[in-house]
């Protein structure tokens, strides 16, 4: 096949392209769009008003409580002054409240495309367990910033942000009432230094070493998941029963380097652990998104 | 002109937006079939593109628009696929394949049928790179912000997709 006679083919491929018909409509888009934005400001704004509301009882309670306080205080003299001492309090509660209500009408206003579609911080979503019994789950949102992405996590699970000279690192910790189990069960760590993605990798591998770690060859366990991104590769360690799996993952602003845990066979105290923490991975990916900038 | 559009519709205004979408609408259907979203959910992929620019165009501040179109329709298409899969339907495969057939086979020749499935037959890594630049217009150095990796892995991306495509010609022993 010639040179020429590529460039040619392709070049006839694209005229076909371009002649194909488009499918959606930019005005049936933007009704969607328009339509779900209209979900979230009614919500948005039926919980403005409840905040508000609480706030003009919240200031007008406080105003009496502290005009009784001063009335029960006072002599007998004193009480024809108690309506004028109330009123200018709560007038400047209806004051404040208004001034509040200003501000926050304008912050909504600009924060409600920002949160325009985002979800809540705590939700209850349906699970299938390894049987295939239906069950329910509540789960955390995870947002970190320097991170784009979302995702969501068992609630009675730990979150810790760790940093050290190179990167940051957010980790999900298992824990089923007795504590933290060790080692960590998703971590997303991202390199801040500038680094090519070899040297990157080079740097991981040489974490992984001074934490005791030995990389073996991989059973590709993360990869076994539907991983939201691009994969790259997946990479193995092994120390005494534990096995740290690896995958680096590509986005729009690098390499996120995601990390499961498992224990060996011979690890039996914490093997039963191996299915669990299987399923909660699936979870995270499941629930995974990630943000554009 | 369009970075008056971006700068307005980031300011709210949904009528700056709406001709964002027409005048990119083309592109991200024609990208998406192009990657191996079947014509029956193009329309799905692309409402699901211009979903997620609205809610992140007021973050986007660096580069080319069309850069970050590719990599959020890239990205929509992978969480498309992921989450069909995990709804295990394997009839959906079948449903996919044929109407992406009945669709090429309206539309193309035998000829650029063909090259088309090559394409299609190829993994991710060459695909993108190969469509992005032949089809798109896109130079290395575009496609390598859109991928996040150096230009030169772009470079030997687009390299090995060429010589895959001239191999698998041969292959079926014809001659482009």
């Amino acid at each position: 096949m010639s040179r020429n006679n590529f460039e040619e083919s392709m070049e006839r491929l694209n005229k076909y392209y371009n002649e194909m018909p488009t499918k959606s409509s930019s005005a049936n888009i933007m009704a969607n769009i328009k339509k779900k934005k209209k979900r979230n400001w009614s919500w948005a704004r039926s919980y403005k008003r409840w905040q508000v509301a609480a706030l003009v009882v919240f200031t007008l309670g406080i105003g009496y409580v502290l005009g009784a306080s001063q009335l029960s205080g006072e002599n007998e003299s004193a009480m024809p002054l108690e309506s004028t001492a109330d009123a200018p309090m709560e007038s400047m509660s209806i004051t404040m409240a208004d001034e509040e209500h200003d501000q926050e009408e304008a912050m909504e206003e600009s924060r409600i495309l920002e949160s325009f579609g985002n979800e809540d911080e705590l939700k209850t979503i349906s699970i299938v367990d390894e049987e295939g019994m239906e069950d329910e789950k509540v789960v955390n949102k995870l947002e970190v910033e320097g991170f784009s992405f979302t995702t969501f996590y068992d609630a009675n699970f730990e979150m810790e942000q760790v940093s050290n000279e190179q990167g940051h690192s957010v980790q999900i910790y298992a824990n089923y009432g007795d504590g933290r189990v060790e080692p960590v069960l998703f971590e997303v760590y991202k390199f801040t230094e500038s680094l090519n993605y070899d040297q990157q990798v080079a740097s991981y591998k040489a974490m992984m070493s001074d934490a005791g770690y030995t990389e073996v060859e991989t059973s590709n366990y993360m990869t076994s998941f539907d991983v939201p991104g691009q994969v790259v590769e997946e990479f193995m360690f092994h120390q005494d029963g534990v096995y740290v799996h690896v995958i680096p993952v590509e986005h729009t602003d690098g390499y996120y380097f995601m990390r499961a845990s498992s224990y060996s066979i011979e690890n039996v105290e914490m093997i039963e652990f191996n299915e669990g923490f299987g399923r909660e991975v699936r979870i995270i990916f499941e629930q995974f998104n990630w943000i554009y900038e | 002109m369009e970075e008056q559009l971006i700068e307005r519709a980031k300011k709210g205004d949904d009528d700056a937006f709406q001709q964002l979408i027409e005048q990119h609408l083309k592109t991200v259907e024609k990208f998406a079939f192009q990657i191996g979203v079947s014509p029956t959910h193009i329309e799905d992929v692309t409402q699901e593109v211009f979903l997620k620019v609205y809610r992140f165009i007021h973050k986007h501040n660096r580069g080319k628009f069309t850069t970050w179109l590719y990599s959020i329709t890239l990205n929509v298409i992978r969480d498309f696929y992921r989450k069909e899969k995990q709804m295990k339907r394997k009839t959906v495969e079948l449903q996919k394949y044929a109407s992406s057939q009945t669709f090429i086979n309206d539309h193309f020749d035998d000829d650029a049928s063909e090259l088309h499935q090559m394409i299609h037959r190829l993994d991710d890594k060459y695909k993108i790179p190969i469509v992005l630049h032949y089809f798109h217009g896109q130079n290395y150095q575009e496609i390598a912000k859109v991928l996040g990796v150096t230009e030169g892995a772009i470079k030997t991306r687009i390299l090995r997709a060429k010589q895959k495509l001239k191999a698998e010609y041969e292959k079926v022993g014809e001659q482009l």
